[in-house]
């Protein structure tokens, strides 16, 4: 896995399109921290969580087009033959390219919070404020400042768990279409649909798309914000729910990408 | 007799409508330079792909250093090149960063200083003057030489080259050959290699295998085939022309 892994970041590294990337992410951040948003009272004036919230358009947008754009890369130039003719497994080759491109989305996600920071400091401003205004399900106390960062270390690592979800169905949809382009399409149409659907569900109150778009990272981190943060619930059923659902994705989009993949190059 | 690197014992590839490799046992000797002959569709690209492991096997088996299964034929696949059909290259990198991340995937160990080696080996192809240039803003010609090096990154002692002289002008054709032959006589490395220059591949090939319809045909050292030729008064176009109008024949008189 080691050289897999070593290739796929120096070809990230060589790729000039993905230098933006970083910048924009951190820019996005800075964005973010220079004004004060409604959202924020949704996470009782605690901005900091609600910096994914915020930033799940971008977040989810780039995963998609990161997805599509590395991992379509080698099935466009065909340059899949170059890694298996040369002895490397199709496990190692599939599930290492996956794993790259979770720790890219991790990567970004953290600069992302580093604009944040970056932004709050030097204005002086506070990463949360005494006069929010307790607003919708999410009402509820301060949470204790001493375990501020640990909460929101474990808010960001649940985050980045659903983004991962994400990354792993759109990695093994590139296996079935196979081209790069039209990987990157096929991931913004399915953020598309997803925005879609969440309005059609609200319009028509239909109660099994809402529950679906429970797990979706933005209301997984309100959920977690109120279960965890705000009333310390860590290893209840509602907390765990939500890693395990992401956990089950992963697995089984993995499991149904793999097997197009061996599928796919045992008989072309 | 020297060690058989390669053997294959009815290796088939059906597919669904067709047989592209019809039981095929052949076994290939440490230093031979082993040509493949076969008219379009014989079941040479298939061949060499289920060797590269791209491609697999419907039935028999193949070993490579004595490696069999495939969990240690990925571990011989290391001491393996390969160019199969048009170089798989990544446009927007240069030739020294596609090179780059082939040793990657490779693992090569080229020594203390691995880009002076990768340099080395673009000047071997005649590509190192290429500098940042893009390998998608590459003559066909280039691309092809840039395959061959990724072929030869880690000095394989087994490289398969399918149709490597496509695409490169009759210099670069007997420059190819010069290369191939210096690999062969100072490295040691044995080739596989098919082509449809068939004047060019016999001067280069020390044994020959005929394709016809996914089967060995026919196999004939360079020797035997110059006798061959020479008892019919023909060169090799006109021996292998012969040879696929009589299977033809023997085909159309069975049906």
């Amino acid at each position: 896995m080691n050289r897999v892994i070593s290739a796929e970041l120096y070809k990230i590294r060589h790729c000039k399109p993905l230098w933006f990337l970083p910048l924009l992410f951190y820019g996005a951040g800075l964005l973010y921290s220079s004004y004060h948003h409604n959202i924020y009272n949704l996470y009782n004036g605690l901005e900091l969580f609600a910096l994914p919230s915020l930033a799940y358009q971008y977040l989810s947008v780039s995963s998609a087009m990161l997805t599509g754009y590395i991992i379509g890369m080698d099935f466009s130039f065909r340059t899949i033959q170059n890694t298996l003719s040369v002895g490397v497994s199709r496990r190692s080759y599939y599930f290492s390219r996956m794993g790259v491109v979770m720790f890219l989305t991790a990567i970004l996600y953290m600069i992302s919070m580093l604009g944040f920071v970056c932004g709050r400091l030097p204005l002086l401003q506070p990463l949360f404020r005494d006069d929010f205004q307790v607003n919708g399900t999410l009402a509820g106390n301060r949470p204790e400042m001493e375990l501020f960062w640990v909460k929101l270390a474990v808010c960001s690592a649940v985050v980045i768990l659903q983004m991962w979800a994400y990354v792993s169905i759109l990695n093994a949809a590139c296996y079935f279409i196979k081209k790069q382009l039209p990987s990157m399409v096929a991931g913004l149409v399915l953020i598309i649909m997803e925005l879609i659907l969440r309005q059609v569900s609200n319009q028509y109150d239909l109660a099994f798309l809402r529950y679906l778009f429970d797990f979706t990272p933005v209301r997984v981190l309100q959920h977690i914000f109120d279960l965890y943060v705000i009333r310390d619930g860590l290893l209840t059923f509602g907390f765990l729910k939500f890693i395990l659902s992401a956990l089950v994705i992963m697995i089984a989009s993995s499991a149904v990408g793999f097997c197009r993949f061996r599928y796919d190059t045992g008989n072309s | 007799m020297a060690e058989r690197i390669m053997i294959t014992e009815n290796l088939t590839k059906q597919y669904k409508n067709s047989c592209a490799v019809d039981h095929v046992s052949m076994s290939i000797e440490r230093g031979d330079i082993y040509g493949f002959i076969g008219a379009n569709g014989a079941g040479k690209t298939t061949f060499m792909r289920m060797i590269c492991g791209l491609v697999k096997p419907s039935q028999g088996s193949l070993s490579l250093y004595s490696a069999k299964g495939e969990t240690a034929l990925q571990g011989a696949r290391k001491k393996l090149g390969a160019l199969i059909e048009h170089p798989a290259l990544y446009p927007n990198m240069s030739a020294m960063e596609n090179l780059e991340i082939q040793r990657r995937y490779l693992a090569a160990d080229l020594g203390q200083n691995p880009k002076k080696a990768l340099e080395e080996l673009l000047e071997l192809v005649d590509l190192k003057d290429t500098g940042r240039k893009k390998a998608g803003n590459f003559s066909m010609g280039m691309k092809q030489r840039l395959g061959l090096a990724l072929a030869l990154i880690g000095s394989p002692e087994f490289i398969i080259l399918d149709e490597p002289s496509v695409g490169l002008d009759p210099i670069g054709v007997v420059e190819l050959r010069k290369l191939l032959l210096k690999l062969n006589r100072e490295r040691g490395m044995t080739i596989l290699f098919s082509s449809h220059n068939l004047s060019e591949m016999s001067q280069l090939a020390t044994r020959y295998g005929f394709l016809h319809k996914g089967r060995l045909v026919k196999e004939l050292t360079a020797p035997q085939l110059e006798l061959e030729c020479a008892s019919r008064n023909k060169n090799l176009e006109s021996y292998f022309v012969e040879l696929v109008a009589g299977f033809h024949n023997a085909e159309a008189k069975m049906a």
